[in-house]
């Protein structure tokens, strides 16, 4: 299909759980490019981890022929996005790669914070949008009200709005009709120099990186030379196709068009999001702008509990890493832990989401450290830092002074929970910069605030604290000056580098103090007394004592007694696996996380 | 299960000689501390408990092809056997003696509960051939009997163990318990005094458990009264020992202690690997390697029985490693301990396992002597950890 005209370039965009995963299922269904029978529920996302935490990952493009009420048949291409807040700049480079984006808001939730920093994405990349509103059949829909919100708050028209329901099949063709009339056909050229758009790619063990791809101008076609104009590499192209949504070999890919490039590019870093391809033997003279390189907010260290295992976890971190360049790993070692890594993260979902997948796909006992942000240190000496891991902090009187990152915050809820929100960022450090109405009962709220208050556990108070309604979404903002402080754990005296982190002076205390109360809750009584000391540099500021365990022995063990006892000893040996021996002490993994897990104050 | 199924795992030829366990499922009422499987004994159910009890022995004798075993040690527990009569007693053992191959020199002893034991039963016992009984008296103060909920005074026993030895019974052991909240030394010490006076030849002190599924684990969970204090057993253990040892008792076991010669040989069982076949519901055996148990669950027990099939729900078969890191785990109970040869060849063909001995020998919880591997002083506070580490 070479008729610019009958292309559509489209993205759905919506907060988590408003149903983007079912329509797209549904417009797959209607335009035949699955039958019903063979769709599984929500075909776009096919990692395990994705369908059970209802979110997309990865981006996917499917592509699909649609006759349209004008009797003509349209080629249609569903970019899908990625649906949290860490990934926003994949999702705004999958944007860009479309001309439209449909934006789903539920009926019964109304505009949330995602909702609004993606439709703003949207207009960024100047996309005309479609405002959707699903689950129009449910009892407690309010369509009228969104609709308002719609108006008042993204600032598109009511009338434009289109009613929806993804499950129950309800106003799908209309939208795909809407999407044909209303979102602009492809521009581009089919003569001009190759210009083509990466918004995703992932690893063949059999063909390398498979990059996903949006033509511009020009084509891509077999036997091509390609470069990627980032890194000036060059790459012959072996096979071209569209996902529909099987993959599905084609001549060429044209202007205009969207689809997969296989070009034997072994390593995924080589294929960045946002980068342009063009041809290398007649390239383009401008790349495609807005591409940027996806650096790490957030970091921990990885250990395996048996150190053992050690070559497994980077067998096993090179293996995800060939998936997902937005990760990265560098070797570390711990005097507490032995061998490890330090990782770095888009956010601290991404985070959870290697670490469930180390555990759950190659098996692997993990202890994953606190998370923590890069700081920047200056010392002195004139030198500037940046600092990824906490006991890699210099001394305090070596530091002229040092910077931490920090947010901008939005956060959406009903207004009754204004003051909790108010009073949890406040204890975050944070600063408001605007407090907006969205409509009669619901407020936006938008915070500066330190990201390392915001990666222990801030998303999980917001919600528990709004009894699970508030939404937020989040941009890095800029450095700034901090009075920060390095606090170290001591178990029976001995320094557990593994457990440091860097603080807030003002919080320094109190932090401390939970520390310890929560180590003492997490590790179990042994066969001595276990002191357990929070300490800035020389200073102790917080002492908690686990006595020991006086007697461990059964007394009653004859035939009955050791059918029992083994069952229970052979699960306690178990327990123990999952254990870290730090000096004479035992310590479960949890403990390492014990700074997540510091009750509300 | 059906009887095949076992038969097929179990090699009976590889059993030099046999223990066999009788689990009496009754009570007449339930100790606070107990949480053994017990039921009131109702005339109907007992009646049904003992044809399905003759129905196993016959089972397990004939059609499993266990009755050729030398059966060395025959052991009456419960619940309380003595809520039975002499006679079902008696019954119970000449079944067993026409199943199996009982020696002349075995022991066959019988725990009994002070309460329930008359002059003319226990000659009834004795003299069809029980040799050795074993008397629940928990305590020797009255206050503290109360508190254990075993409705008895201390008087009962002291007539039990008088009553017994007329009846002929030579080899008397005692049952008793210390380190209950609110314990002393000196009132255990009472206690102990009270008990080396009437002569006992064996005696087990345990430390007072709170074990799950008793009446004092509800209680405990509740907060209605404390938790056992480690401390003071752990201070009281020592000086059971100490005591006893003074007194001409010499610790064998964890829990149990004798006068020379008088160990009991049936229980010595669990902790050496030994065979042992457990018959009653919940009863556990231990047959060639191959762990297996019947259910707490007397309707169970009798309808299984009834169809010709054993009443066994669960059957593990060990293997040889397996096998062997149990007999050092329970042998390790013993005072005798395990042989260092044993402990040597399994660290050889398990390093994991022997690294793991190692630590133990280097937390101060192990001692090598005599040819012979044993717990430490402090590794008999620690037997459990021991365990766990090399299970």
């Amino acid at each position: 299909m070479n008729n610019l005209s009958r292309i559509r370039n489209f993205s759905i965009i919506a907060h988590i759980d408003h149903g983007k995963s079912t329509l797209a299922d549904r417009f797959l269904e209607l335009t035949g490019a699955v039958t019903a029978r063979e769709a599984r529920e929500q075909i776009l996302d096919d990692m395990d981890l994705e369908r059970e935490r209802g979110i997309t990952i990865k981006a996917h493009a499917v592509t699909t022929t649609f006759k349209a009420r004008d009797g003509q048949t349209y080629q249609l291409n569903l970019i899908d996005t990625p649906g949290h807040v860490d990934f926003t700049y994949e999702v705004s480079r999958s944007l860009a790669a479309c001309e439209g984006a449909l934006l789903l808001v539920d009926a019964t939730q109304g505009v949330e914070a995602q909702t609004i920093a993606n439709a703003y994405l949207a207009i960024n990349n100047d996309l005309m949008i479609l405002p959707v509103i699903n689950k129009i059949d449910l009892a407690s829909a309010d369509v009228e009200g969104v609709k308002q919100q719609i108006e008042d708050v993204l600032g598109l028209e009511k009338e434009d709005v289109l009613l929806v329901s993804a499950k129950a099949g309800i106003g799908i063709d209309e939208a795909l009709n809407a999407i044909v009339e209303r979102v602009a056909p492809p521009k581009g050229s089919l003569t001009d120099p190759l210009k083509a758009l990466i918004f995703d790619s992932w690893f063949d063990s059999y063909q390398g990186a498979i990059i996903l791809v949006r033509i511009f101008d020009g084509m891509v076609e077999p036997g091509m030379k390609i470069q990627l104009m980032s890194n000036q590499r060059t790459f012959e192209v072996s096979e071209v196709g569209i996902f529909s949504p099987k993959r599905t070999k084609s001549k060429k890919l044209q202007a205009g068009e969207v689809g997969y490039v296989v070009a034997g590019m072994k390593d995924v870093s080589d294929t960045k999001i946002g980068d342009t391809l063009t041809n290398a033997s007649r390239p383009t003279e401008t790349a495609l702008p807005g591409y940027r390189e996806v650096k790490p907010l957030v970091f921990c260290g990885l250990y395996t509990t048996d150190n053992a295992d050690y070559e497994d976890l980077r067998d096993s971190l090179e293996k995800l890493r060939l998936n997902d360049s937005s990760f990265i790993y560098e070797p570390e070692t711990s005097l507490a832990l032995g061998f490890g890594f330090r990782c770095g993260f888009l956010g601290l979902l991404h985070m959870e989401i290697i670490r469930e997948r180390l555990h759950r796909e190659y098996g692997l006992e993990l202890i994953s450290t606190a998370p923590t942000v890069i700081y920047q240190v200056k010392t002195l000496k004139g030198e500037s830092l940046r600092i990824d891991n906490p006991s890699k902090m210099p001394e305090p009187e070596q530091i002229e002074f040092m910077e931490e990152p920090f947010i901008k915050a939005t956060m959406i809820a009903p207004e009754r929970h204004a003051g909790n929100i108010m009073a949890l960022c406040q204890e975050r450090r944070g600063t408001q910069v605007s407090m907006q109405y969205l409509d009669a009962t619901r407020i936006v709220l938008v915070y500066e605030l330190p990201l390392n208050e915001m990666v222990l556990d801030f998303y999980d108070k917001l919600k528990s604290r709004t009894q699970g309604y508030a939404s937020l979404d989040y941009e890095l903002s800029d450095y700034r000056k901090a009075d920060l402080v390095k606090l170290d754990l001591l178990l029976n005296g001995e320094n557990i580098d593994a457990l440091s982190f860097i603080t807030h002076k003002e919080k320094a205390h109190h932090r401390g103090r939970q520390l310890a109360e929560k180590m003492k809750e997490l590790i179990p009584k042994q066969m001595f007394e276990i002191a357990i000391q929070a300490a800035i540099g020389k200073r102790v500021i917080a002492r908690e004592t686990i006595p020991a365990i006086k007697k461990n022995v059964t007394a009653k063990c004859y035939g009955g007694d050791i059918t029992r006892k083994r069952k229970l000893w052979e699960k306690q040996k178990e327990g123990k696996k999952r254990m870290k021996q730090l000096g004479r002490v035992e310590v479960p993994q949890e403990a390492f996380l014990a700074l997540l897990k510091v009750k509300d104050e | 299960m059906n009887i095949d199924s076992l038969k097929k795992c179990v090699n009976a030829k590889s059993v030099p000689h046999l223990g066999l366990y009788i689990h009496i499922p009754f009570c007449r009422v339930r100790c606070q501390f107990c949480a053994f499987y017990v039921q009131i004994p109702q005339e109907k159910r007992v009646q049904a408990f003992l044809a399905g009890l003759a129905q196993e022995i016959e089972l397990y004798g004939w059609d499993m092809g266990l009755g050729n075993i030398s059966v060395s040690s025959v052991y009456f527990g419960g619940g309380t056997p003595t809520v039975l009569s002499a006679k079902q007693l008696v019954a119970v053992l000449d079944d067993i003696q026409r199943w199996f191959a009982v020696s002349d020199d075995a022991e066959i002893s019988i725990e009994a509960h002070p309460g329930t034991m008359n002059r003319e039963d226990l000659h009834i016992l004795r003299s069809r051939g029980f040799n050795r009984i074993s008397i629940g008296a928990q305590s020797f103060d009255d206050e503290e009997l109360l508190q254990l909920g075993g409705r008895v005074v201390s008087q009962a026993t002291e007539t039990a163990v008088a009553l017994s030895r007329q009846a002929g019974f030579e080899n008397i052991s005692l049952d008793l318990m210390y380190g209950f909240p609110g314990h002393s030394t000196s009132s255990w010490q009472r206690t102990l005094d009270a008990t080396l006076a009437l002569e006992p030849r064996h005696l087990s002190c345990y430390a007072f458990t709170v074990e799950e599924g008793s009446h004092f684990y509800d209680k405990v969970e509740q907060g209605i009264i404390l938790a056992p204090n480690e401390e003071v057993q752990a201070s009281l253990a020592l000086f059971t020992a100490d005591y006893l040892n003074a007194a001409g008792f010499e610790q064998y076991e964890i829990s149990n202690f004798c006068q020379p010669g008088f160990s009991c040989q049936h229980n010595l069982r669990y902790w050496q690997g030994e065979s042992y076949l457990g018959l009653g519901p919940s009863a556990q055996s231990f047959v060639s390697g191959v762990r297996f148990g019947n259910p707490s669950d007397l309707d169970f027990y009798c309808v299984t029985i009834a169809q010709g099939d054993l009443p066994v729900e669960q059957m593990e078969v060990l293997d040889s490693q397996e096998v062997q890191r149990e007999h050092i785990v329970f042998g390790l109970r013993t005072m005798k301990g395990v042989l260092l040869s044993q402990v040597k060849s399994l660290s050889e063909i398990n390093g994991e396992w022997g690294r793991a001995v190692h630590r133990l020998h280097l937390q101060g919880l192990l001692r090598e002597e005599e040819g012979y591997v044993r717990l430490s002083q402090k590794g008999l506070q620690y037997a459990d950890t021991v365990a766990v580490a090399l299970l």
